[in-house]
């Protein structure tokens, strides 16, 4: 076998153009595939570092199937402690809600993304600190020592890796908090926190009703995940029986963790890598027709070897002994393209991904990759082998004195293969067609507000540290100071930023409603409050009534805003201006009244890709000021050069308040659908790949075609065929085989796009655009691919060609 | 019906020298004749028919055909009177594998833009005239070497050429098949029909009228 690889690689040597395009065809199929498989293997197969048995750990949530089965309420904190307390299936029942925590012991304060987290996960979760220790069971409660872990980047950036840090007392959001532990490097769990502090919750405060915790357990060994959801369902059914105000029509959801963590990308995932594999398969389509043709210019080579007595099998190894060279070769070159690919998927990703997706190659992405390429050795290089060692010695012999022209046996398989490549090349288009026109048809959204010369950032006030007045007075006086910055049109605060999704649901009643008897038979609507001169800010129309102005304060009567499907849903048949409806905050307490004083058009303030059709209820920030605002400014020039003037105007107002999630708006628009744009642009590359890749194939075979035809072509120019007649000879070929290979894609095209529906916006998984352009766009590509070698055709010398052998 | 004046045919070799397969070549052929023309290898026969046969472009000279002086054409040009004009027998037959007989007739009539009845009529005649109606669906490879070759004397005189361009037809047949072909040749130019073959066999030069003989480019 090693005399083989030895005499392969020498073969492989001597020819260099074949070796150099077959190896960068292996390379590419090789190296997108792995770059592919690297993100399949941080989404699905890769452990997550630190986290023990991870197989048995769970996502539970509650949701009202009524409402809506796809969205996750979260976990109200008395049911966290009913299921807490009850479940027999579960080792650990952990909740954690993420919170900004400003450490202010410093030079300037830092704001780092923190949780507040119960404080046995971490040891159910089976994670050591690397200094200090975890947090104790009793920490959680309230009245318990205020202590804090810090996350490796904090200890070493914001502590210089201070060896002495444990039982130092720090400042966070205002309050003195003694660091217990350091927790080790890239640990970030839930996803993205570097600080933790114990959950202490006031049950009065976060009564049943508010959905709003993340859970997450741990079976016990040996329990099944059907087991515990049965059981988590029997509890929850007890709580709706024992609470039906709040918990009547109240399902839970119970998901494996990582399942939940990788939900929303790993559909689309899964089919790039499907994808990916397509383009790979034309790639060995490719290598696979280069060897088909070697193999029939090595005829005489083969022929003598068999004529001296080597058997069939010998022949063979040694060729496929040489796909073997081929294959290791563009192995290792794939391997060096997907360290540069996986660069820029990170790249492409426009949001901080969760600690545990981890892109480093391991053992997996190794294993992939050289058992693709081995794989794929065969693949390309067994029937090659099996076709030039076939012993035709007499065959041969005949051919030598041919009596006719244009025989070429493998043709037809050179043929096949160049259909089956533009097949899958056709699948591959039009799935990145549809996807982008999908996201083009997402970024063309009107949101209902001009994204343009915006910028908005992130700023607040610890509720641990200041009052609700506070934050009042902070942003009556943050609004005007930013709006005095040279260059700035006009600025304004919301809770919630249009198109970013961070906006809740809340249950309301109109006046002369009375309470509903269950919170599932609630009117719902977007709540979000906003300071006077948002509406100019973002341009949002206002159709009837009156705006905000700074006299809507704590001690004017409540007004809100109500846009234009909350006015047709609620009052369809009445003038709502002067009418009255309340939020209701907790369930119980007595309805606080506000008037509806306008209307206001429609905006989406869900994530594009995530659309959910509630009315939406705007309140004035200065009524019931909120702690944490995003701050939007409307520029006159671009709006990314005012972030340091905003940071700046902040400080004036409070040395220890920075900002965060300093973004355009169109940014912002932007990270609304970035799976999609991201999805959408690695399939358009690979598609693209696939393009490349099936047009050399139909070039290779229709050059090879002619080189075989040479003769054949000669005595059809002697017989008078004129350069039209070969040009239509050689590129009717083509295009009979480019025809067949767009017949074959637009079929499986039909049925493997159903794979996308519910990832395409606004475009039919059988749009005829999108086929129809992309067939048109194959066939011009094959055409150009056919042209080259018909032209060619047409210049022989039909005397050279009539005595070419 | 062909003058050829001062024909001239060299391929360069490089620092500006030439190495001539045709020298100085005068040649008259009159309608209804039969030309053989012999000489050893290498002396330009083959150079010389498929000049005569205007698939060579690359000479120098004056070369008239039926007082169409070919040396003024362009290659298009020629093109439409080799169409109209000649037909090619090879020595190797060079029949399209992957045709049947019916077909490999057919595609002179197609390139010649004949319409699809008279093509049928036209090669159905060939057929009959050929006596090979009962091979027209087989594959050249099918056949023997005689009968290809008669296939490519049909396919070579089915668009009614006037002269007919021969490169050792029977080269590659064994004697009773050449004789055949080459007693077929003579009924043909009997009716009318201008041959010129290249030929190594006396014999087969018996059955034209003249023969010119060539020797390292000149006519001897």
């Amino acid at each position: 076998m090693w005399n083989d690889i030895r005499f392969g690689a020498r073969m492989l040597v001597k020819t260099p153009a074949f070796t150099i395009i077959a190896v960068l065809a292996l390379a590419l199929g090789i190296g997108a595939s792995t770059t592919t498989f690297s993100v399949v293997n941080a989404l699905l197969l890769k452990p997550w570092p630190y986290i023990q048995d991870q197989n048995r750990l769970l996502y539970v949530s509650e949701y009202f199937p009524k409402v809506s089965s796809e969205h996750d309420n979260g976990v109200a904190y008395p049911d966290y402690l009913d299921f807490k307390k009850q479940a027999t299936t579960l080792e650990g029942f952990g909740t954690t809600t993420a919170a900004t925590m400003i450490l202010s012991d410093g030079e300037k304060p830092d704001r780092y993304l923190g949780a507040f987290i119960t404080a046995d996960a971490f040891s159910f979760l089976g994670v050591q600190p690397i200094l200090g220790r975890i947090f104790r069971a009793d920490e959680d409660q309230k009245g318990a020592t205020p202590v804090a872990l810090l996350g490796y980047e904090v200890w070493k950036n914001h502590f210089g890796s201070d060896a002495n840090i444990i039982d130092r007392v720090v400042t966070i959001n205002g309050k003195r908090v003694t660091i217990v532990g350091v927790m080790p490097k890239g640990w970030r769990f839930p996803e993205a926190c570097d600080l933790w502090m114990p959950l202490q919750v006031e049950e009065k405060e976060n009564a049943r009703g508010n959905f709003n915790f993340a859970c997450f357990a741990k079976m016990k060994r040996g329990v099944s995940i059907e087991q515990a959801r049965a059981e988590l369902e029997a509890i929850g059914t007890r709580i709706a029986a024992d609470n039906p105000q709040t918990n009547s029509g109240v399902s839970v959801r119970v998901r494996f963790f990582r399942e939940e963590a990788v939900s929303d990308a790993k559909t689309l995932t899964l089919l790039l890598m499907g994808a990916v594999l397509f383009v790979h398969l034309i790639a060995c389509a490719n290598v696979a027709n280069l060897l088909l043709a070697r193999g029939a210019s090595r005829a005489r080579e083969i022929g003598i070897r068999l004529a001296l007595g080597a058997g069939r099998r010998a022949i063979i190894r040694q060729l496929l002994a040489e796909s073997l060279v081929l294959a290791v070769v563009g192995s290792a070159l794939g391997l060096i393209l997907a360290v540069w690919g996986i660069d820029l998927v990170i790249r492409a990703v426009p949001v901080e991904m969760p600690y545990f997706i981890r892109f480093d190659f391991d053992w997996r992405v190794f294993s992939f990759s050289l058992a693709l390429g081995l794989g794929s050795a065969v693949l390309f290089g067994l029937f090659p082998a099996l076709q030039a060692s076939r012993p035709q010695l007499v065959e041969a012999i005949k051919e030598g004195g041919r009596s006719g022209i244009g025989g070429g046996k493998g043709q037809r398989v050179r043929n096949g293969l160049v259909v089956a490549e533009v097949a899958l090349a056709l699948v591959l288009l039009v799935g990145a067609g549809l996807t982008l026109r999908s996201f083009l048809k997402l970024q063309a959204t009107d949101i209902g507000i001009d994204p343009s010369h915006t910028l908005t950032f992130r700023v607040g006030l610890p509720p641990t540290q200041f009052k609700q007045e506070d934050a009042g007075r902070f942003f009556t006086a943050l609004i005007p100071q930013i709006a005095s910055i040279p260059g700035v049109e006009s600025s304004a605060a919301t809770t919630s930023l249009p198109a970013s999704g961070n906006i809740g649901v809340s249950a309301l009643i109109l006046e002369g409603e009375a309470e509903p008897r269950q919170l599932q038979n609630a009117r719902l609507a977007h709540g979000l409050a906003i300071t006077p001169g948002y509406l100019a800010t973002c341009r949002i129309p206002l159709l009837r009534g009156r705006d905000f102005t700074l006299a809507d304060n704590k001690d004017s009567q409540r007004v809100v805003l109500i846009d234009e499907l909350a006015a047709h849903k609620w009052f369809p048949h009445t003038d709502p201006i002067g009418r009255q409806l309340a939020m209701l905050e907790k369930l119980g307490e007595p309805p606080k009244w506000a008037t509806i004083i306008g209307i206001v058009r429609n905006v989406v303030y869900d994530r594009l890709t995530e659309r959910r059709e509630f009315p939406c209820v705007y309140a004035a920030q200065y009524q019931n000021p909120e702690w944490f605002m995003s701050v939007m400014l409307r520029t006159k020039t671009d709006p990314a050069a005012f972030a340091n003037f905003a940071r700046a105007a902040v400080l004036a107002v409070n040395k220890e308040i920075p900002i965060y999630k300093v973004k355009t708006m169109d940014q912002v628009m932007v990270e609304s659908f970035w799976e999609r744009r991201f999805f959408g642009t690695l399939f358009t590359v690979f598609a693209g790949l696939a393009l490349f890749l099936a047009a050399i194939g139909l070039y290779g075979v229709m050059a090879y075609s002619v080189r075989q035809r040479t003769q054949e072509i000669g005595v059809r120019m002697a017989l008078g065929a004129q350069a039209g007649d070969v040009l239509r000879l050689v590129t009717g070929h083509g295009i009979r085989l480019v025809a067949s290979g767009l017949a074959i894609g637009v079929v499986f095209a039909f049925f493997l796009t159903k794979l996308l529906q519910g990832n395409l916006e606004g475009v039919s998984v059988h749009d005829p655009l999108s086929f129809g352009v992309v067939s048109a766009v194959l066939l011009i590509v094959g055409l150009l691919a056919c042209y080259l070698p018909a032209r060619t055709a047409t210049q022989l010398d039909p005397v050279r060609a009539l005595r070419y052998e | 019906m062909i003058r050829l004046h001062n024909l001239e045919r060299s391929y360069p070799l490089g620092r500006g020298q030439l190495f001539y397969v045709l020298r100085d070549i005068d040649l008259d052929i009159a309608e209804g004749d039969f030309v053989s023309i012999m000489g050893p290898s290498g002396a330009g026969k083959s150079t010389l028919l498929h000049i005569l046969g205007m698939h060579d472009h690359g000479w120098t000279g004056e070369y008239f055909f039926d007082e169409t002086a070919v040396h003024h054409l362009k290659a298009k040009e020629r093109a439409t009177l080799r169409n109209q004009q000649i037909g090619f027998v090879f020595q190797q037959y060079h029949l399209l594998d992957d045709l049947t007989v019916y077909e490999n007739l057919d595609i002179p009539l197609s390139y010649r833009h004949y319409s699809k009845s008279e093509r049928a009529a036209l090669v159905a005649d060939a057929l009959d005239r050929f006596q090979i109606v009962g091979k027209k669906d087989l594959y050249p490879r099918q056949l023997s070497g005689g009968q290809q070759q008669l296939v490519g004397v049909a396919r070579a005189i089915i668009a009614g050429p006037k002269l007919l361009l021969a490169d050792e037809p029977t080269g590659n047949l064994h004697s009773s098949q050449g004789e055949e072909i080459m007693e077929l040749f003579r009924r043909l130019n009997e009716e009318g029909m201008t041959i010129v073959q290249v030929t190594h066999s006396e014999k087969n030069a018996s059955y034209g009228k003249r023969i010119v003989q060539l020797r390292d480019g000149w006519i001897v």
